[in-house]
């Protein structure tokens, strides 16, 4: 499996570029805010996944959010941190639906609907293959959620964007060392979830 | 890269047999590492999520955009171009007005002679009237007039409309003019 391709790298990547981007763009430049949405749309959709625990929710949220962006990047005070701005955005959507939606439990419960779809798509030739897809998607979907609302935006970032913990904590306004922490807990718990669900199974 | 291709199968398949991924990992004696089957279970776990909503929201941005700027569109017109709208209308009514006045003018002043009427050769396409009248009645009802005499009142409103069409130059204008007339109307007593 190749490691995620990694858009966004906060560290490495210039922050004059983000912040020339965000100037551009208050300038109501559209090319300039379409590269930063291209350039942080991942790293939106794992945050907004975090929250919502499903691919489709989040990707609606993030859609609103990068829109909402928009309408109001002349608020953003310092361009170099477009990053956790717009995953602010996104996080406060993504609990503003959660809030709303009173069925969200059912969303997580068939998680891997999504999934599923997604494989019914694919046409497998193997179904025994699918299935065991779809069971490991619905138990990881479940192993997520059992997450805490700090803790999953980390595991989804680092194991979807494949960001460093310096990173990690530049978005979610935490320091590295709890970034850390938090994500060896969260793996240990995962661990336990995901080997005593297929256990059970 | 192949060894962990090989890694994650292996998961599978022990998977369905029943068995856990701890066990698994343990069994291919791996480090728990970034890269351990944990990490690769969770990786192609989100990709399968959300790599197909990749690229939705520059789509949604650029049609956002777009139909912005169509909405936009009237407003960003040059001042000249706004400016020409106002003349245009300005200018219709105007010109409507004339034409009222030339056709209705004409009409009512002394009958053009046969020696003035146009040839066939001087064919002139003149502009288009149309004049209609409607009217209603309503009963006002009875009233004493000052002399101690009962009266009925009706009310007579009239709308005289004149449209005025000039085919050559696709103008049109219409003029209203409103008539509210009092009729008194003496009732017999006995």
């Amino acid at each position: 499996m190749e490691a995620p391709n990694r858009q966004m790298t906060l560290a490495n990547e210039s922050s004059d570029s983000t912040e020339s981007l965000v100037l551009r763009a208050r300038e109501r430049d559209a090319d300039a805010f379409a590269e930063l949405i291209g350039r942080y749309e991942r790293t939106a959709l794992a945050v907004g996944y975090s929250v919502l625990g499903n691919g489709e929710n989040a990707s609606d949220v993030v859609q609103e959010a990068f829109l909402r962006a928009w309408q109001r990047i002349g608020e953003l005070k310092e361009p170099a941190r477009f990053a956790t701005w717009i995953c602010g955005i996104v996080r406060n959507l993504a609990i503003d639906q959660c809030r709303r939606d009173k069925h969200r439990t059912l969303a997580i419960d068939f998680g891997g609907a999504n999934a599923l779809a997604a494989c019914d798509q694919r046409s497998s030739p193997d179904p025994l293959h699918e299935l065991s897809s779809r069971e490991q998607q619905q138990i990881i979907a479940k192993a997520l959620d059992s997450l805490d609302e700090i803790s999953r935006p980390i595991v989804v970032l680092r194991y979807y964007e494949g960001l460093s913990s310096k990173e990690i904590g530049q978005i979610l306004e935490l320091s590295p060392q709890a970034v850390d922490m938090r994500l060896s807990r969260a793996r240990q718990q995962l661990r336990e979830m995901l080997a005593g669900s297929n256990a059970g199974s | 890269m192949p060894d962990l291709e090989k890694l994650l199968l292996s998961c599978r398949e022990r998977m369905i047999r029943g068995q856990g991924i701890e066990r698994c990992v343990m069994a291919e004696n791996k480090p728990i590492e970034e890269n351990d089957s944990l990490a690769v279970v969770m990786r192609e776990h989100l990709t399968t999520e959300l790599d197909r909503h990749v690229g939705k929201s520059q789509d949604r941005f650029r049609r956002f955009v777009q139909e912005q700027s169509q909405e936009d569109r009237p407003l960003r017109l040059p001042a000249g171009n706004r400016f020409r709208g106002w003349v245009f209308s300005v200018t219709g009514a105007a010109l409507a007005a004339c034409l009222g006045f030339l056709m209705v003018g004409p009409r009512s002043a002394a009958p053009i002679q046969p020696a003035q009427r146009p040839t066939s050769s001087t064919r002139v396409d003149l502009p288009w009237i149309q004049q209609t009248a409607d009217s209603q009645t309503y009963d006002g009802g009875t009233y004493i007039d000052a002399n101690g005499n009962p009266v009925r009142v009706l009310h007579e409103m009239q709308w005289d409309r004149t449209r005025w069409f000039d085919q050559n130059q696709q103008l049109r204008a219409e003029r209203v003019v409103p008539h509210d007339n009092v009729v008194y109307v003496k009732m017999k007593t006995y």
